[in-house]
């Protein structure tokens, strides 16, 4: 059975929005209960090798010397990155890594912005996202027990690739000679800001271009703009764009929408439309920093020009919902009583 | 949100000024021209120049031990000629060449650093407890490493900075060393913020290597404590180049570091991304970072003529006396 990934990125949850909103914290060592309870469910589920991000904090390690000797078969291990710089250059190199050892999935313990990074380096592998972020649109809020249960039905292939996952789109910055800058899994967003500092994007007012692959009414972040204007439907192929505009007076409405946990803001809006993944929308506010999934990433120098499209090839994902049920209907955690007792004495 | 290219050229400038200072005072410790110690803060500037850079001057302020706190003073807007004057053991050093580098400027609101880790916290919260009754508006900057907070006053502080609501904000530079051992043997989580979190204080953790990042945290935290808002906790994670102290090994426990490890970090000095930074986002051109270098080098040479030629201090047994406190 091939090996399950876990990338858990040691810095989500933690940044500036623990101070001007209320973000959530998941700390560092209830990531950890969170690993223990998806091996737990690996281990259970007959997986035979989990390999997990080195990073600072040493929650791999810090997980096989608590767990590694109740576990019936599985082994656990840091995967072998040569290095660590403590960016999220780790995340990327360690899907990359993850993607050449042909790993079945990778789990993917972060906001938005871990699984972006991730999605950049995992090739074909499809990913299980785990909210333990800020905004969390990409990821789910799902226990990790289930997730560990579907990383397992996955591995022993009781459910295929094609059954229990999906491509997920993702919007693409392109350059002026159309090559890809990179990518987001949710949102692309001018912000009329002079660095990327501490990244996150809070005010409202310096908010001048939005471009959305997701948009649903129960998103929380950036994507709740569109998500409250123009609801994307999951799998229709198209993008959304969003201009707002600098005072009410120029706007057409105003949303009010929670573009941090518990900030509830309003925008005025000048225009909104969806767009085909043949057009590529030109950024026209510059100069600008552009937020990826909620981080500012790229500073775009005045009279630059920088295009978004949309693609609906993104990262392979697994749809938790429908490969348990999947793996339910196949009888996956129901034994004969003979498997029972078998496996019974191979866990004594 | 968002610096402003004023903010962030203010920034590169300090930065720029603490690097210098800080080859400067390695140089001169390896000369013999300093007394007492020196803990270099190479690698790990970025957290010092963003916690004092927008403080206002009666803001009370307690630098870290690292780079004997010049990074944070001199941008906090301290004239760091008279640190150098009283480091050498001079006359016209800020305390009259008699505290060695344990210094005060009382006039900017930094007052009586000693050698005692942990010793920031009591003071830090009764200044911020004042601060709370006499309604000016101060806010206080408490700077320390990751080791102070293995003390019992860490906790302590922090305990009564929550309760109280204080305007009073820990600037953790978390340098993954408490001089030989590393950070996993020290914490349970490595993260200090989780300290914080269970007393109900806000905390984020930043990448202490990119000043700007750093700063605009700071920025917030500044705007909740003059608000009433309370503490806030900032865990900037940065990176110590150098040893603990000139004159003792660099070591891991009981190892040296390995070379793989300099080489990674060195990759991210705060400078180095700095400069990058601004050049790119085109706050700066080479020739203002250029003149910026220039500008720094002179105030540095200035600072060592004044405090070399300054008389050494020569106090008498009476004025000692009187400086002494205790019984």
């Amino acid at each position: 059975m091939a090996t399950v990934g876990i990338i858990a990125n040691p810095a989500s949850g933690r940044d500036i929005r623990r101070l001007i909103a209320s973000g959530t914290t998941v700390s560092n060592p209830e990531k950890r209960n969170m690993i223990v309870r998806m091996i737990k469910a690996m281990d259970a589920l007959g997986v035979e090798r989990v390999e997990v991000m080195p990073e600072s904090t040493h929650m791999a390690e810090r997980v096989m010397a608590d767990i590694q000797d109740e576990l019936s078969g599985l082994q656990i291990a840091a995967l072998d990155l040569p290095y660590i710089i403590g960016t999220q250059q780790d995340s990327l190199r360690a899907a990359a890594l993850m993607a050449e050892k042909k790993f079945a999935a990778i789990i993917v313990m972060g906001g938005d912005g871990t699984s972006r990074i991730v999605s950049k380096g995992c090739g074909d592998v499809p990913l299980l996202p785990v909210s333990t972020g800020t905004n969390n649109v990409f990821p789910q809020m799902i226990e990790g027990t289930l997730v560990g249960m579907a990383a397992a039905a996955i591995a022993a292939k009781v459910v295929s690739e094609d059954e229990g996952c999906r491509r997920a789109p993702c919007l693409e910055l392109l350059d002026e000679s159309g090559q890809i800058v990179d990518v987001a899994l949710v949102d692309v967003v001018a912000v009329d800001a002079g660095d990327t500092a501490a990244r996150a994007v809070w005010q409202a007012e310096r908010i001048k271009e939005v471009y959305l692959c997701v948009a649903r009414e129960t998103s929380i972040g950036l994507s709740s703009i569109g998500g409250q204007l123009q609801p994307l439907p999951e799998g229709c192929g198209k993008a959304l764009q969003v201009i707002l505009a600098d005072n009410e007076h120029d706007a057409c409405k105003v949303v009010v929408a929670p573009i941090a946990p518990g900030m509830l803001t309003s925008l005025p809006v000048k225009s909104h439309r969806h767009f085909e993944q043949t057009e590529h929308c030109e950024i026209k506010f510059t100069p600008c920093v552009i937020a990826l999934d909620g981080e500012r990433e790229v500073f775009v120098a005045a009279g630059k020009k920088y295009y978004v499209r949309i693609n609906s090839q993104g990262p392979l994902v697994v749809d938790t919902d429908r490969t348990l049920k999947l793996a339910t209907q196949r009888q996956f955690l129901v034994r004969t009583k003979q498997q029972h007792f078998s496996h019974q004495a191979l866990m004594a | 949100m968002s610096l402003t290219t004023e903010q962030m050229t203010t920034l590169f400038t300090n930065l720029v000024r603490a690097d210098h200072w800080g080859k400067t005072m390695y140089r001169r410790m390896m000369q013999g021209k300093l007394i007492g110690f020196y803990h270099p803060a190479d690698g790990a500037i970025a957290p010092g120049v963003a916690a004092g850079t927008f403080l206002n001057q009666d803001d009370p302020m307690w630098p870290h031990h690292r780079g004997h706190g010049i990074t944070h003073m001199l941008s906090k807007g301290i004239d760091i000629k008279y640190y150098l004057a009283e480091h050498t053991g001079k006359g016209t050093g800020c305390c009259g060449g008699n505290s060695g580098w344990h210094f005060s400027f009382p006039e900017d609101h930094v007052h009586l650093q000693t050698g005692f880790i942990g010793a920031n916290f009591m003071a830090c919260t009764g200044y911020a407890w004042a601060a709370k009754q006499n309604g000016r508006g101060q806010v206080v900057m408490n700077c320390s490493g990751d080791g102070s907070y293995g003390e019992g006053r860490s906790h302590e502080g922090m305990l009564m900075a929550s309760i109280w609501k204080l305007p009073q904000i820990f600037m953790c530079e978390n340098n993954g060393y408490s001089i030989f051992s590393p950070i996993e043997e020290m914490h349970p989580t490595e993260d200090i913020a989780t300290v914080a979190q269970g007393l109900d204080i806000p905390a984020v953790v930043v990448d202490g290597q990119d000043v700007f990042a750093v700063a605009e945290v700071v920025l917030a935290a500044i705007d909740r404590a003059r608000n009433g808002k309370g503490p806030s906790f900032i865990e900037a994670k940065c990176l110590r180049f150098k040893e603990h102290d000139i004159g003792n090994r660099d070591l891991r426990g009981w190892e040296p570091r390995q070379q793989e490890e300099y080489d990674e970090m060195y990759k991210r000095d705060p400078l180095v991304l700095a400069t990058e930074r601004v050049l790119n986002d085109g706050v700066l051109t080479q020739p203002e970072i250029d003149a910026i270098h220039v500008v720094a080098a002179q105030e540095v040479e200035d600072a060592e003529k004044f405090a070399d030629d300054s008389p050494v201090a020569r106090p008498s047994i009476e004025e000692m006396e009187a400086m002494v406190f205790a019984p």
